[in-house]
């Protein structure tokens, strides 16, 4: 059984540290966002009733006029922390990429801001990995996801002081200590823990387990189709007609919605087909409003504003259960404190995982010592690539924000080179971690760390207006505490780097 | 605050069923192990009140995650106290690494 | 350590690879026949019979997966999944 963690960890453990961070990162996706778009104005967020409704109006005139042709539009409105500002999309007739813009919530003008993935890209990067061809990272993902639950439940099978270690830290023991603080990072966060990693694999389940839906639908492919036709059923969908129609108006059916709905806000609207005489508004809740992932949908004729389909939030006690899971892991739904706490756990599995990988290392090397380890290359290898895997990435993620802040706001294809310059980064660490004697390495990646989290405030004020001096007095609390934030991780790691200092042998 | 009253619960409690162990029992110089079955009863009232704090501030679920996320930067807080009472005194008496002797040093002042 | 996973090199090796063999392709199969055998017999709409099955595919799979190493010896761990197996595909075929 403790054969099975160890592999499980050891085959997955990079690829997990790699989804905790990001995922982390990925938790703050919205606030890193609006670091990473420094033109956007501090956000005024809800904006129920009436102002809704003049939010929609403005956002539907600015895509008349940018987009009347095309085949879909999208606004979001603002409803909460997890989308504070007034979005709109919209998808060219000619085929291609979405275009999107961010609106005045007051006046409907579009802000200029600077082409960038932002903290979304970190989100999307949790599951979809990069630079891997989707299905391919699905997979790769859904493994890891089952060898975290696995290592979990093995993990806790084989500790065998479960309760008696329970607070236990021994420091400077070498391995000891390394265990003790794996299984404590472990332990403190564990109910956190087995409901990341079994609500991370509901995401994937449709995939990993294909033959379930056989059972019911018949063989695939048709069974996984038709599953997913009664699961999602179309509402009101219909082809564009050709011809051309005075669009509704929103007011009414807004107030529709919210007259169903007990009161609650709309938070996206999407018009199929707009102009045409068979559009269709459909108008969406907040899916981020409670614990269970779901919102009701309506979905309304675009030319007289008819009620046409209506899905409601709760439809059935499966559903419910599977979107209950799905919104324990993200975590949009939860306030301050908890949130504060999602972060703590999503760190210590972060710690989990890397104390794991080092606790791995660092018995073998003490063994080593005894005789002659079975594979001496692959233990250095692994020793020496793990200080890359473990404060590499950080380091490679900071990199991420300073091209934001220094590549040229009128660049093309800035998103995308922001995104390589993180891998590139990374990848230059790998190498030198592979070069350099692994204690050095440790204590140069530190620092680096250290100082390229420790000085983001200090770019920002380089390069924006919009730096502590400016948002703390302005109750900016997004960038000042982004800012903040990158200050004390720039400690963290300098406090690390400086034990490290102190402990070279 | 509830939640702060919540979190100070919650640290309490894991810090009674701590003491109530063998292995951290006389930290405070006190070793009667009559008192353990006292102390783990404390422990689990508290850990229960820290629960009933929560409640009031917001729904069940949310309440029921905030208390089971409360659990471990308790837990951390329990163990770094621990640790720190254990530590071995100035006088060098335990054979730990230098990692642990500089630890001392910084803490003597 | 438990007495069916000492042994020494080649030995060990195929134990292991026995085990790993039963564990991950024979639980793979059990998390999606087992959850259909125990779903079927309540009568739920289709879709939602499918997610309730999906739901509990990856305690069987890490259950299964888990039960291959602590099972006393390789052979065990064939014959207790094969068991399994069956049975739950007998139970699903009924059911369905």
């Amino acid at each position: 059984m403790g054969e099975v963690h160890t592999w499980a960890g050891l085959l997955f453990g990079w690829l997990l540290y790699f989804m905790f961070v990001t995922g982390t990162a990925g938790y703050l996706d919205t606030e890193i966002d609006r670091w990473m778009r420094p033109e956007l104005p501090v956000a005024q967020y809800p904006q129920p009733g009436a102002a809704a409704t003049a939010a929609a109006t403005q956002a539907l005139d600015y895509l008349q006029a940018q987009a009347p042709d095309a085949r879909r539009w999208s606004i979001q409105l603002p409803v909460d922390r997890n989308e504070p500002h007034l979005r709109v999309a919209w998808q060219p007739t000619s085929g291609g990429a979405a275009q999107s813009a961010w609106l005045d919530v007051h006046t409907g003008a579009p802000i200029p801001v600077r082409d960038t993935a932002g903290g979304q890209l970190l989100y999307q990067m949790h599951w979809r990995l990069h630079y891997l061809p989707p299905e391919a990272a699905e997979w790769m993902v859904a493994l890891a996801s089952m060898a975290l639950l696995l290592a979990l439940l093995t993990g806790i099978v084989v500790h065998r002081r479960f309760f008696a270690d329970f607070f236990t830290l021994r420091l400077g023991k070498g391995q000891r200590s390394w265990l003790d603080a794996h299984n404590l990072a472990g332990v403190a966060s564990l109910p956190f823990q087995l409901m990341i990693s079994y609500s991370g694999l509901i995401f994937v389940m449709f995939s990993f387990m294909p033959l379930i839906a056989s059972a019911w639908y018949g063989p695939a492919p048709g069974a996984g189709r038709a599953f997913y036709a009664e699961l999602f059923p179309p509402m009101a969908t219909a082809l564009p007609s050709g011809q051309r129609a005075a669009p509704a108006a929103i007011a009414p059916i807004l107030a529709d919605a919210r007259q169903r709905w007990g009161g609650a806000e709309a938070a996206v609207l999407e018009i199929a087909q707009p102009g045409d005489a068979r559009a269709r508004i459909s108008v969406i809740g907040n899916f981020a409003a409670g614990a269970v992932r779901s919102a009701g949908i309506l979905v309304y004729d675009g030319a007289n504003g008819a009620l046409l389909a209506e899905r409601p939030a709760w439809q059935s006690t499966p559903r419910a259960t599977r979107d209950l899971l799905l919104g324990l892991h993200e975590g949009l739904f939860a306030a301050p404190p908890l949130r504060a706490l999602y972060l703590v756990s999503g760190l210590l599995g972060c710690a989990m995982i890397a104390t794991g990988m080092l606790l791995w290392t660092a018995k073998r090397r003490e063994r080593a010592q005894r005789g002659p380890p079975a594979w001496p290359a692959g233990l250095a290898l692994v020793e020496r690539l793990n200080v890359a895997a473990i404060v590499g990435l950080p380091v490679a993620i900071a990199a991420y924000f300073w091209a934001n802040r220094l590549l040229p706001t009128d660049m093309a294809q800035r998103a995308p080179l922001e995104a390589h310059l993180l891998f590139a980064v990374w990848l230059a660490l790998f190498a030198h971690a592979a070069l350099t004697p692994p204690r050095r390495a440790w204590r140069q990646q530190a620092w680096l760390a250290a100082l390229a989290f420790g000085a983001l405030p200090l770019l920002n004020a380089a390069t924006t207006g919009r730096h502590l001096a400016q948002s703390l007095p302005a109750g900016d609390w997004v960038m000042a505490g982004f800012d903040l934030a990158a200050l004390a991780l720039g400690l963290a790691f300098a406090l690390g780097a400086w034990w490290l200092q102190r402990r070279r042998p | 605050m509830m939640l702060a009253l919540a979190f100070a619960l919650t640290w309490l409690g894991l810090a009674a069923l701590a003491l109530a162990m063998d292995r951290h029992a006389g930290l405070l110089g006190c070793r009667r192990p009559a008192l353990r079955p006292a102390l783990r009863a404390l422990g689990l009232t508290a850990l229960a009140a820290a629960l009933g704090c929560t409640l009031p501030c917001m729904e069940p679920a949310p309440a029921l995650a905030t208390w089971l996320g409360m659990l471990a930067p308790a837990t951390l807080c329990t163990a770094a106290m621990l640790t720190w009472l254990q530590r071995p005194p100035v006088s060098g008496r335990s054979a730990s690494g230098s990692a642990s002797r500089s630890r001392r040093q910084n803490q003597s002042h | 350590m438990p007495a069916h996973l000492r042994g020494t090199g080649a030995g060990r090796g195929r134990d292991i690879s026995a085990r790993l063999l039963v564990g991950v392709l024979g639980g793979y199969a059990l998390a999606q026949l087992l959850p259909v055998a125990l779903v079927a017999p309540w009568g739920l709409a289709r879709a939602d019979a499918v997610l309730v099955a999906l739901q509990m595919s990856f305690a069987v799979y890490a259950a299964a997966l888990m039960a291959a190493f602590a099972a006393r010896s390789a052979r065990r761990a064939w014959a207790g999944m094969a068991a399994a197996l069956l049975a739950s595909a007998a139970l699903a075929w009924v059911a369905l």
